[in-house]
């Protein structure tokens, strides 16, 4: 039924990037309703989980492969690896954490970032979480943050009443299904009611192996009057076959409360990144999302926020950088369905070589979310002829008493503005860089002193040698 | 010391004969004029010198003491000490002035050339901290709010505005030879002394400049030691600022006649 590999494989020859295979288990390609209790049997899930799982498998092979969207006609569903697990337990401190996964992380800015001001991290390598730890200062305080396998076993209440029941529905499409049947990891984050946790809490996920899935779930809960800032970095390295990232991001702001979701995804670019991430606002809370989005083959990723109780505020900052063979179909659903609620998107592309960056966004205001205010900016960049910007808004608006605008412009890098950088003493490459990192400054400057290093950095080596 | 040699220089704009064999010669140290009527060819010699991608040279040559800019980079040119005022500076969203003027002095300072302008320190090493002050401190020289220096660099700026930050540029970065296309344009009397203040500043210093012009009221606060009447991508006459004077009275059209 599975493959089990010796600790610590090391596999040559695969890319300078390709680090050891650490698999303890691994299942075999494909997804059957074994699997998926194999799955279930490993993780030694409770009954409520283990049918959770399998109603899902029930939905996932029922439900049609989306086409409203890119093409995903080079996914193949049954050449994947829905699982594979990695040394078991999990390691406390840094120091336990094995040379070659620490070297990962660090190229990725772990380490420091962590004894800078982090307040707890949870690193995801393959598919179960390897590394966690929370300052005692929160844990006193009643935070949880470990990894969600872990909460299913430690919180099952939490989890039973939160998981894929309210926010996101395991029956909604086929990739909700396939991640309910088959998830793995991911975070789990409780902020008890008035706790402010006034550091970002952060994981990162990684995906190693040539073919696989990664299915985190990451599930937030902020009770009434509680603030936290969340950020997950991801990134794989480059394997020749499409690997396909379904992950599941449901958060709940009740009321009062503030939630900060950051994330900085950097695929392979034989990655479908196709994610499913919502969150339900109460009154006058505030729902932040900011991303962005970098790599993979094709990203689908449309942050959701539902806006529940009165007054409640959503924004949405996104940045998608698509280069050549990529495709990057992106934006914000906001649905607004109280008095008073608010929005902000502003959503900034870049398209260079032949890439192709859609915003497609969704706003809907109900009948009787009467004072609500939308505004919607998409902005795109493309330094050349040859790639493609689609803006694709859906508004349905059955309330009069609102106020809603939507903004879409496209630019372009000149002549005139290179020159110009240039003749101050920077080079053609630095002066693009420049104009760039400036269209993206508004999501940047939300973002923590390295994210923002960090992205800057890794849009410069994309575009690099791209333009001109 | 370097002299900016422009030796029978012909430049085409997109195909178009604009400059047609023009020669100057500017000592360090100097301040030279360039008027002439519209369509002379001014703009086109200062985007020439640093290189500008439309201006392709069909002959001739540019030198700044041992260096030849004609077959440099712009950004090369610049680093060598040449830098241009232009006449419409670009607006660049999310870039402050600070952040283009760190970026640009960390490469100033890369190529050894780190000695600031404004303040003609010779530093050993370049501080930062010092050098924000510096920015600051211009800024207010040229009355400018400290608000310009955190807003998008040129957007939304008005047209003196603009006028103002290109100086606040040039002033800072460690320039040798500067280039100043029709600064005047845009400015009140009031900003346009503020301006003039600023560049006689760099006079004193020893930095070259030459100054493309319409008019000759800025020469009411800056000395020149020369100026020369452009004209059909030539320079048809050459003088003091006597000179100046004389076509602000009378015009160009004397000294056009006499090429006819």
């Amino acid at each position: 039924m599975s493959i089990i590999a010796p600790i610590g494989t090391h596999k040559k020859g695969g890319g300078s990037d390709a680090l050891p295979d650490r698999f303890i288990h691994r299942s075999k390609k494909g997804i059957t309703r074994e699997i998926v209790e194999e799955i279930s049997a490993i993780k030694n899930e409770p009954v409520w989980m283990r049918e959770l799982r399998l109603k899902a498998y029930e939905d996932f092979v029922r439900l049609p492969v989306p086409t409203w969207g890119p093409d995903l006609s080079g996914l193949h569903f049954d050449e994947i690896t829905y699982y594979q697990r990695t040394e078991e337990g999990r390691y406390k401190s840094w120091a336990e954490v094995p040379a070659d996964i620490k070297d990962t992380f660090e190229k990725i800015g772990v380490p420091q970032a962590e004894r800078a001001f982090l307040a707890g991290v949870i690193g995801q390598y393959e598919s179960e979480g390897f590394y966690q730890k929370l300052r005692p200062k929160w844990e006193d305080k009643g935070v949880i943050f470990c990894d969600t396998d872990t909460a299913v076993q430690k919180y099952p209440e939490l989890v039973k009443e939160y998981f894929m029941t309210k926010c996101v529905k395991a029956s909604e499409h086929k990739l909700a299904a396939l991640h309910g049947a088959v998830w793995s990891g991911g975070s789990f984050l409780y902020v008890p009611k008035g706790v402010h946790v006034d550091m970002p809490l952060q994981t990162y996920f990684r995906m190693n192996a040539r073919a696989s899935g990664q299915f985190e779930h990451t599930l937030i809960i902020v009770d009434e009057g509680a603030s936290v800032q969340y950020i997950e970095g991801c990134t794989a390295p480059k394997y020749n076959t499409s690997s396909l990232h379904a992950a599941v991001v449901e958060i709940f702001v009740k009321k009062g409360a503030r939630a900060r979701y950051t994330t900085i995804q950097n695929w392979s670019k034989d990655v479908y990144n196709l994610n499913t991430k919502r969150s339900i606002v109460e009154e006058d809370g505030i729902q932040e999302w900011v991303g962005g989005s970098l790599g993979s083959k094709t990203t689908m990723l449309y942050p959701c926020s539902i806006l529940k109780g009165r007054g409640a505020r959503a924004e949405h900052l996104n940045i998608a950088v698509a280069g050549p063979g990529q495709h990057k179909d992106t934006g914000a659903k906001v649905i607004h369905l109280a008095p008073q609620t608010s929005s902000t998107v502003i959503s900034k592309s870049i398209s260079f070589g032949g890439g192709i960056s859609t915003y497609r966004g969704q706003l809907k205001i109900v009948k009787g979310a009467t004072g609500a205010t939308s505004h919607v900016q998409c902005d795109a960049l493309m330094p050349d002829n040859i790639s493609v910007s689609n803006t694709v808004p859906y508004i349905t608006v059955d309330e009069e008493d609102v106020t809603i605008g939507h903004e879409a412009k496209v630019g372009r890098i000149s002549e005139e503005q290179v020159f110009y950088l240039m003749s101050r003493g920077l080079t053609e490459e630095e002066a693009i860089n420049l104009v760039v990192q400036g269209f993206m400054e508004p999501v940047i400057k939300t973002l923590p002193l390295e994210y923002a290093v960090e992205l800057n950095r890794l849009i410069s080596m994309e575009m690099a040698g791209s333009l001109g | 010391m370097s002299t900016l040699t422009i030796k029978n220089l012909h430049v085409t704009l997109e195909g178009k004969p604009i400059l047609n064999g023009v020669n100057l010669t500017l000592p360090q140290g100097k301040t030279h004029v360039i008027m002439g009527p519209n369509g002379s060819g001014k703009s086109t010699l200062g985007n020439t010198i640093l290189r500008h991608p439309q201006c392709a040279i069909a002959k001739g040559s540019i030198t700044f003491g041992t260096k030849k800019l004609s077959s440099m980079k712009t950004d090369e040119i610049a680093r060598a000490g040449v830098l241009l005022a232009l006449q419409h500076p670009q607006a660049v969203s999310g870039v402050t002035v600070t952040n283009l003027l760190t970026i640009a002095m960390r490469k100033f300072c890369a190529d050894g050339v780190g000695i600031g302008t404004c303040g003609r320190r010779k530093s050993k090493g370049f501080k930062m901290a010092h050098f924000r002050e510096q920015i600051k401190d211009t800024a207010k020289a040229l009355h400018m709010p400290d608000e310009f220096l955190s807003r998008s660099l040129n957007e939304g700026f008005s047209g003196g505005e603009k006028k103002k930050m290109e100086i606040l540029q040039l002033s800072l970065l460690p320039a040798k030879c500067v280039i100043i296309d029709e600064i005047d344009s845009g400015l009140d009397i009031d900003a346009l002394k503020l301006v003039a203040k600023q560049i006689s500043k760099l006079r004193a210093h020893g930095v070259s400049i030459i100054i493309i012009t319409h008019y000759n009221r800025i020469l009411r606060w800056i000395q020149a030691d020369k100026v020369h009447i452009l004209h059909k991508g030539r320079i048809i006459k050459s003088g003091t600022d006597a000179l100046a004077k004389d076509i602000e009275k009378n015009g160009y059209s004397e000294y056009i006649k006499e090429t006819v």
